[in-house]
């Protein structure tokens, strides 16, 4: 038993779970693992007092420096900010009650330079951080003294690491840290995903067998579908949810806290300013979070939630994680969550006391998502979570890491070389790859130039270094995962920093234009650098900004569980069939009669012509992630009987392929547009991934340092080093087509977006069945959706200059010129 | 395609230059030369080029316009002397029939004197008759009787074209005061300017220019 837990469960008159006293034994022996306990229930002390306990056991041991000055003991790193500080507040409680000695500091982004100063001339005994904050120390000078009597890690959360780049970075961070103490600990704390054993080996590491100790507990949800008064009036597409609203304030109010998700953030600021103008009296107790506002604000709405103050608070994933807030009883989730794993972690935001009921609402934002309802259900009935997906063979991390390295102490290239191979991340790759990222630092890339005049890293003996103070700051700059378009602070003009807006958006907006951010209205005064400065406005309308990026598709999991639900609709037993299914009867009827409503083992095909062009509409059911490149392959077929260029939207039921000229379609065709002859060559030909990957690239440019943002407070004068990542992938397509970091974008593109086994898969079920194809006069409500999609991909195998060619043959028609 | 300034012919050339025929100056905006090779001096690992594409292309209009000036609306060089440049320096040196003139951009921070070796005139503008002024960009107080020729811009117009597929192509903005030419250099970007009503907008498909209604 573990003595400090003991005393301190008896003063508070607890229990400990079962699993929290198996983490204190395996800690005590000096063992690693993986714990995997559902939010609310103590996973934070079941690893903590392993930590104090190992400390206080071992308080004896000589120090081995001569200034006899405690160096740091524990690390422990969190995804988010926010989660850092209550965990630091519940450790601290600790020692407090505890009458402990054990300090504990806080390092973040927020924290600072004189705070991070005294953290590296005193160190604490335990330093809560996050995984950019741990590389910048290994940044800097002196960093392997530092970490020089390390010995225990955890990692908070690591399921949401673990499907990011950002796991990388705490993959690299231990196989150095690693390196420095070979008896090091490492902890884990994972909430319930599909591949759990898997990320238990990837944070291990190989070498490192460690314990899986799960919490048992089983946490209660109850889901509800947010159902329209009568389905006519409920639109067919659309990605709002407004039409909805109304249903949503006698939850707040009946509610003591209510989170409402959406899934974007431009999404949150148009609810938060359709409630308020819904329900005025909300004013005051409802606030906005989202990861675009500022720290300040996005503090004081943590704690106004925290001290019960906040009746609604409006919110995206920048609320998903972690900190607890117990006041919090109802969760509503706008539009699909997209995947089940975030649905029950949104949906354990509520009940979060141990044995309380979890209650989610769902509320569609058109017809078919109503469907979504059911299905989700089903999926939290059968535990379907998913996998988390590591990223492996990340050279743009491996370039920045060995950057990392040399801008503070240097490295020996074979020495890291060993460390990093035991990773997960990088154990495929070879010498001769780890060489080239070397060569990419060291001299630019493979192509040796007498003229060149690259410059970066030196070696002096066997160590790498960089010298020039500039590039040093430059790098400690960028360090970290996460690349963001160029972002304006919005401010007011008396100086109150607001949040930050991409440059995109401001740039359309004229001095005195009025816009919506942070939930209020807001009018353009000038933008001066990056810095926009706005006063409040009095006008009800106005432009609601939008971010890139942020767009998930669904998971392959919740498209099962949405073809299952779709067996149901045909099911002749009206009785068992599910609220939303029986729901939905008139829509399906309407299907049916404008087109054709798919049994189990049919595929339906619709075609329609409109002026827009030629569409056709294939209803796979195959989720998001499978129908994006499912499309391609389809378009690459189409056009090898004719040369065209299709438009290419999909959604988590289908695909539309939409071209300017007629699609060949006969019986014949179609059948073989699903064959699974060729079918690989296909897909390796077929799917054009240039689109996908030069999007892929612009993260990959800014991990690796291609793309420089900027000093802060002084971005003009980065201004001669600026250029998009598409400049660059231009360039390397041109002139240096196997360039590891454009590899390594196809490589992304096909693991991550086009999930090729997958595919494979579908193509193989969809083999088995019988096509319907529909020439349609008007769109059908399956079709709607699909229709409406704005974000769209091309295809094509015209080429360029024909492309253009046709562009002037449409402009010489009259209807061109309206 | 021709069109005409102020009663001067000026022809838009689809290389994303302009060429005035009877002066014979031929025009040419936001080169950037050197931009790659400046990113690789500052540790960017921007690929190398075996071809300098932009300076061959300058090099055939010269052959084919035989022009007496080529005037440089700023940005000629990207920031800094480096290799790039050198080359260019070098090739310009065998046409000592040909005034080269720059007036100056916000990225032509190479001093003065360093052009006067490379035979460069330098000014902020190079009037031509007709109260046509040649610059980088427009000045912060615009003489009403002038006419603007410039860069900076970097302009590009978007259209949808059927089937909703977007493009982007460079083009020549023409304003009651001002034309604002294409960038030169391959490797350096669009803007999509605010285009109005009356404006002209002369966008370049392959080897054509054509005029798109506003």
């Amino acid at each position: 038993m573990n003595l400090l837990a003991e005393q301190w469960f008896k003063q508070k008159d607890w229990q400990p779970y079962a699993f929290q006293q198996a983490t204190w034994k395996h800690i005590a022996k000096g063992k690693s693992g993986l714990l995997n306990a559902p939010t609310g229930f103590g996973k934070t002390m079941a690893v903590w007092f392993g930590v104090l306990e190992h400390y206080y056991e071992k308080e004896n041991y000589p120090l081995s420096d001569k200034r006899k000055k405690r160096k740091l003991h524990c690390l422990w790193i969190t995804p988010l900010r926010a989660l850092s500080k209550e965990i630091h507040s519940a450790t601290n409680t600790v020692s407090d009650e505890l009458g402990l000695d054990y300090r504990i500091g806080l390092r973040t982004g927020d924290t600072l330079a004189s705070e991070r100063k005294k953290q590296k001339a005193t160190p604490p005994h335990a330093l809560i951080t996050t995984p950019e904050s741990v590389h910048i120390i290994l940044a800097t000078k002196g960093y392997m003294d530092y970490f020089g009597e390390l010995s225990i890690i955890v990692v908070d959360e690591w399921h949401e690491l673990m499907g990011s780049k950002r796991g990388v970075l705490v993959e690299l961070a231990l196989s150095r840290l690693k390196a420095l103490n070979p008896k090091l600990i490492i902890w884990g704390i994972s909430a319930t995903i599909g591949n759990l054993k898997e990320a238990k080996n990837i944070l291990l590491g190989n070498v490192n067998t460690g314990v899986l100790v799960r919490a048992d507990i089983d946490k209660k949800i109850e889901v509800h579908t947010i159902l329209p008064d009568t389905l006519e009036k409920f639109p067919w597409a659309g990605h709002m949810g407004l039409s909805l609203a109304e249903k949503v304030l006698p939850l707040i109010r009946q509610g003591r806290s209510t989170l409402l998700f959406t899934n974007t953030r431009a999404q949150a600021e148009i609810w938060y300013h359709h409630l308020l103008s819904l329900s005025p009296e909300l004013a005051g107790v409802m606030a906005l979070h989202h990861g675009s506002l500022s720290q300040e604000l996005r503090n004081w709405v943590e704690e106004a939630l925290h001290d019960g103050i906040l009746k609604l608070v409006v919110c995206t994933s920048s609320l998903d994680l972690g900190v607890d807030f117990r006041p919090v009883d109802t969760v509503i989730q706008v539009g699909s969550p997209k995947g089940i794993a975030r649905f029950l972690q949104r949906a354990g935001r509520s009940g979060h006391q141990p044995g309380a009921l979890s209650t989610i609402y769902f509320l569609p934002t058109h017809s078919l998502e109503i469907m979504e309802g059911a299905s989700l259900k089903y999926a939290v009935s059968k535990k379907m979570v998913e996998d988390r997906i590591p990223f492996i063979r990340s050279f743009d991390i491996l370039i920045q890491y060995l950057l990392t390295l040399a801008v503070s102490e240097g490295f020996n290239a074979t020495i890291i070389f060993e460390e990093v191979i035991k990773t997960h991340c990088y154990q495929s790759i070879s010498r001769e790859e780890f060489d080239d990222c070397l060569l990419i630092i060291l001299k630019g890339g493979k192509t040796l130039d007498a003229y060149d005049e690259f410059y970066k890293l030196e070696k002096v003996g066997e160590i790498y270094k960089v010298t020039d103070k500039r590039i040093a700051l430059r790098h400690r700059l960028s360090i970290g995962t996460i690349v963001s378009d160029a972002m304006m602070q919005v401010k007011f003009l008396r100086g109150t920093y607001l949040g930050s807006i991409e440059e995109w958006f401001i740039s359309r907006l004229k001095p005195g234009d009025t816009f919506w951010f942070s939930g209020r209205s807001l009018e353009l005064v000038r933008v001066k650098h990056m810095q926009v400065l706005v006063r409040a406005s009095q006008k009800k309308r106005g432009a609601i900004p939008s971010w890139m990026g942020g767009r998930f598709p669904i998971s392959v999991n919740l498209g099962a569980a949405l073809r299952h639900i779709f067996k149901e609709v045909h099911s002749p037993d009206e009785e068992n069939k599910s609220l939303e299914v029986r729901f939905l009867a008139p829509l399906f009827d309407t299907q049916s009669r404008k087109s054709y409503l798919p049994k189990e083992n049919e595929l339906l095909i619709e075609y329609i012509q409109t002026k827009y062009g030629h569409h056709l509409f294939i209803y796979t059911f195959e989720g998001k992630f499978v129908h994006e490149g499912m499309a391609a392959v389809l378009a690459y077929r189409l056009s090898k009987i004719k040369p065209l260029t299709f438009s290419i939207a999909t959604n988590e039921y289908g695909i539309e392929l939409l071209s300017d000229e007629t699609i060949p379609i006969s019986d014949d065709i179609l059948a073989a547009l699903f064959s699974l002859q060729r079918l690989h060559e296909d897909i390796q030909h077929g799917i054009n991934t240039t689109e996908m990957a030069r999007r892929q690239f612009r993260e990959i440019a800014g991990i690796s340092g291609l793309v420089f943002k900027g000093y802060p407070k002084n971005q003009l004068k980065a201004r001669h080093l600026q250029a998009n990542a598409g400049l660059f992938f231009s360039v390397f397509e041109d002139y240096e087509k196997d360039n590891l970091l454009l590899r390594q974008a196809y490589d992304e593109v096909f693991t991550f977006q086009l999930e090729i086994s997958r595919m494979y898969a579908a193509f193989q079920r969809i083999a088995t069945h019988k096509i319907v194809l529909k020439t349609l006069k008007s769109l059908s409500p399956f079709s709607f959706p699909l229709f409406t999609e704005s974000f769209r991909q091309k295809y094509s195998n015209e080429d360029w200059r024909s492309r253009i060619e046709k562009i002037k043959r449409q402009l010489e028609q009259d209807d061109y010129y309206h | 395609m021709t069109i005409t300034i102020r009663g001067t012919e000026v022809l838009l050339l689809p290389q994303k230059a302009v060429f005035f025929p009877l002066k014979k100056i031929l025009v040419i905006a936001d080169m950037h030369i050197g931009k790659l090779v400046h990113f690789r001096r500052k540790g960017i690992f921007a690929p190398l080029r075996k071809t300098n594409e932009d300076l061959e292309m300058m090099l055939s209009l010269i052959r084919k316009f035989q022009p007496t000036e080529v005037v440089f609306l700023g940005d000629l060089f990207h920031s800094e002397i480096n290799s790039e440049c050198g080359h260019f320096i070098k090739t310009i040196e065998h046409f000592p029939e040909i005034r080269f003139t720059l007036t100056k951009g916000n990225h032509d921070i190479i001093p003065d004197a360093l052009f006067k070796e490379t035979g460069i005139e330098i000014t902020d503008e190079r009037l031509l008759d007709n109260h046509l002024v040649l610059r980088h960009q427009l000045p912060e107080k615009r003489h009403e009787e002038f006419f603007y020729i410039i860069g900076h811009i970097h302009p590009g117009y978007r259209f949808q074209g059927k089937g909703r597929q977007r493009y982007s192509l460079p083009c020549f903005h023409l304003t009651n005061h001002s034309l604002t030419l294409p960038a030169f250099g391959i490797h350096t970007g669009m803007a999509i300017p605010d285009f109005l009503n009356s404006d002209e907008i002369y966008v370049i498909m392959n080897e054509e220019i054509i005029r798109m209604p506003c």
